[in-house]
């Protein structure tokens, strides 16, 4: 039976369409129905790409955003490029084949390309840099492969958290973190519709080591951020944005442990700067009533997707740092310009840290901002306290607390002292402590004035 | 214009690798995607595609779909020998309800698109009035 099915269908489709064709074709000649023929192919176009599986699906989005490129350009017009859309499709993208040949072998050249646009004394730091966002993008985005992370995957997050501790350090962090948005990723598709609750609460996960607690919380939060985002658009009433974000909260809240909190709440700036800019001041507005608290974690996530932006990537767009640049514009308020200050620097400190000259170029340009405004030490030593809770033995803290920096440029020695050495040293010894016993390490997700 | 042209390209690109997808399931069938599933996904596109007819070609649609289920309704049985009735076998061929719909519609939509494309070109190849 079901083969006479599929012959009756397969023998449907090429009619139809051949009937859509002589539709359409009836309506390019008639005016008034011209409008509704560009809906009437898109339509069909996505039910049609909703059936492609994989590397097809892909293909479709890569070659359907080249060929509206190629038109516009044909016809004397500047692309028509929406960034939100082209890093939403990245997102869905990204642990296929196409995504990752891009960004290793496609990137780098462009990168390096793009170095010579700097000015020597800055090209080392700024390549270098380019380069370990790569890196770190390949790491995210590899987690899938590394932990294996398919649909049909009965491991637990126990388990899964083991194979994960297996891995180098530097890779661990970020494996960990999408270790944890996959977890929500899958409560949620099982759930259909009833609430989430207690992914990292539940008695049989009770046994997860501490140094992955921070990382699974923002990855299950960059879950539900994206699960609540996607039904939002800028013209969206204002009950539906304050429903979307008690929904957001209800679903951190209920799967987070009480001290770790922040570090899911933190992942609905970084979702929404990365993949719905457009959404950013309109969450913004209705964060106050419904969880005040929210507030400057949404803006230091926000800061972390500055940070790793794509227009903020090439290397001659840093030295000085665009993100830099557009601090005050970006932020519509103090509190959000010291929590995006304090997740850029968060941002560069972890991706950075095992090359100190990137944070030593940067002090150069940036430094009298670093010494006057306390967000940015507060952005590197939450970074560096975060970066010690998961990876306590990482060899690489110390060197970069105590890193000299080249040269023999007294200045930027004195400030380096003063901007990492001694409040990284101070935040080791006291800060950490205080933040653990108090049960508070979601503390270093936000911008915390200095003491 | 630069829009359609965007979409029209879109479409084409999407059907293309709908194809390509339903090509290689059909070359390389495993248990894991049944047909039921195959016969799912040409039913969904299908019935976005119907959702955009209207008037003469939903009816011309219709009657020509109806005619090819038929016709494999009558292969299949014929060829599993459920059952030979000529007289339904007849039937079944009978393009009649395919030609039936109004023949004058489809001759004026010709000409109406014929005489629009040539006051298009017209237009287009005319020298602006000075």
């Amino acid at each position: 039976m079901e083969m006479r099915d599929l012959t009756k269908s397969a023998l449907t489709l090429p009619w139809a369409m051949s009937m859509f064709g002589v539709q359409q074709m009836a309506n390019l000649m008639s005016p008034d129905r011209l409008a509704g023929t560009a809906k009437a192919f898109d339509a069909v176009s996505d039910v049609t790409a909703q059936q492609l599986d994989g590397w097809l699906k892909q293909t479709y989005q890569v070659g359907n955003g080249v060929q509206r490129t190629l038109v516009d350009i044909m016809m004397l017009r500047p692309p028509d490029i929406d960034s939100s859309a082209l890093m939403r499709m990245a997102a869905e993208m990204q642990s296929g084949p196409v995504f990752q040949a891009v960004v290793k072998y496609g990137m780098p050249p462009v990168g390096w390309l793009d170095s010579f646009l700097v000015a020597r004394k800055d090209s080392p730091a700024v390549a270098q840099e380019f380069t370990n966002k790569l890196h770190v993008i390949m790491l995210v985005t590899q987690v899938h492969h590394q932990l294996g992370l398919d649909d049909g995957n009965t491991e637990t997050l126990l388990a899964l958290v083991a194979k994960a501790a297996e891995l180098e350090m530097f890779p661990r962090l970020w494996a960990v973190e999408g270790l944890g948005n996959y977890v929500g990723d899958q409560a949620l598709a099982r759930s259909d519709g009833a609430p989430v609750a207690g992914l990292l609460t539940d008695p049989a996960v009770a046994a997860l080591p501490p140094w992955s607690m921070t990382m699974l919380h923002a990855g299950i939060g960059m879950s539900f951020a994206k699960h609540v985002l996607k039904r939002l658009e800028p013209s969206s009433p204002a009950e539906d944005v304050m429903a979307a974000i008690a929904e957001f909260v209800s679903l951190c809240r209920h799967s987070s442990r009480p001290a770790y909190a922040g570090a899911a709440l933190e992942s609905l700036g970084l979702a929404a700067r990365t993949l719905y800019p457009n959404l950013m001041l309109l969450i913004d507005t209705h964060i106050p009533s419904v969880d005040p608290e929210l507030q400057g974690y949404f803006w230091h996530g926000a800061g972390r997707a500055m940070y790793f932006e794509p227009m903020n990537m090439l290397p001659s767009v840093n030295a000085p740092w665009r993100s830099i640049r557009r601090l005050d514009q970006e932020a519509p308020h103090d509190l959000a310009r010291r929590n995006i200050l304090s997740g850029l620097a968060w941002a560069l400190t972890v991706v950075n840290m095992r090359q100190p000259l990137v944070m030593e170029t940067f002090l150069r340009h940036h430094g009298d901002l670093a010494e006057e405004d306390d967000a940015f030490v507060n952005g590197v030593t939450s970074a560096l306290l975060m970066r010690y809770d998961t990876t306590r033995e990482d060899a690489w803290i110390r060197p970069f607390i105590h890193y000299e920096p080249r040269g023999g440029d007294e200045a930027l020695t004195a400030r380096w002292r003063t901007v990492i050495t001694t409040p990284c040293e101070r935040a080791l010894s006291r800060t950490y402590r205080e933040l653990s016993e108090s049960h508070s390490l979601e503390q270093l997700f936000h911008y915390r004035p200095a003491r | 214009m630069r829009e359609i042209a965007k979409s029209m390209l879109g479409f084409s690109w999407a059907v293309s690798l709908f194809g390509v997808q339903q090509i290689s399931k059909a070359l390389s069938p495993s248990a894991s995607e049944p047909e039921a599933a195959t016969v799912a996904e040409f039913e969904e596109v299908s019935r976005a595609v119907q959702s955009h007819l209207s008037g003469d070609t939903a009816a011309r649609f219709q009657a020509g779909d109806q005619w090819t289920r038929n016709l494999v309704d009558v292969v299949f049985d014929a060829a599993t020998w459920q059952s030979f009735d000529a007289r339904r076998i007849a039937e079944s061929l009978d393009p009649r309800p395919v030609i039936e719909v109004d023949p004058r519609k489809w001759a004026e939509t010709g000409v109406t698109m014929f005489q629009q494309s040539v006051n298009a070109v017209r237009q287009a190849v005319t020298p602006a009035a000075s």
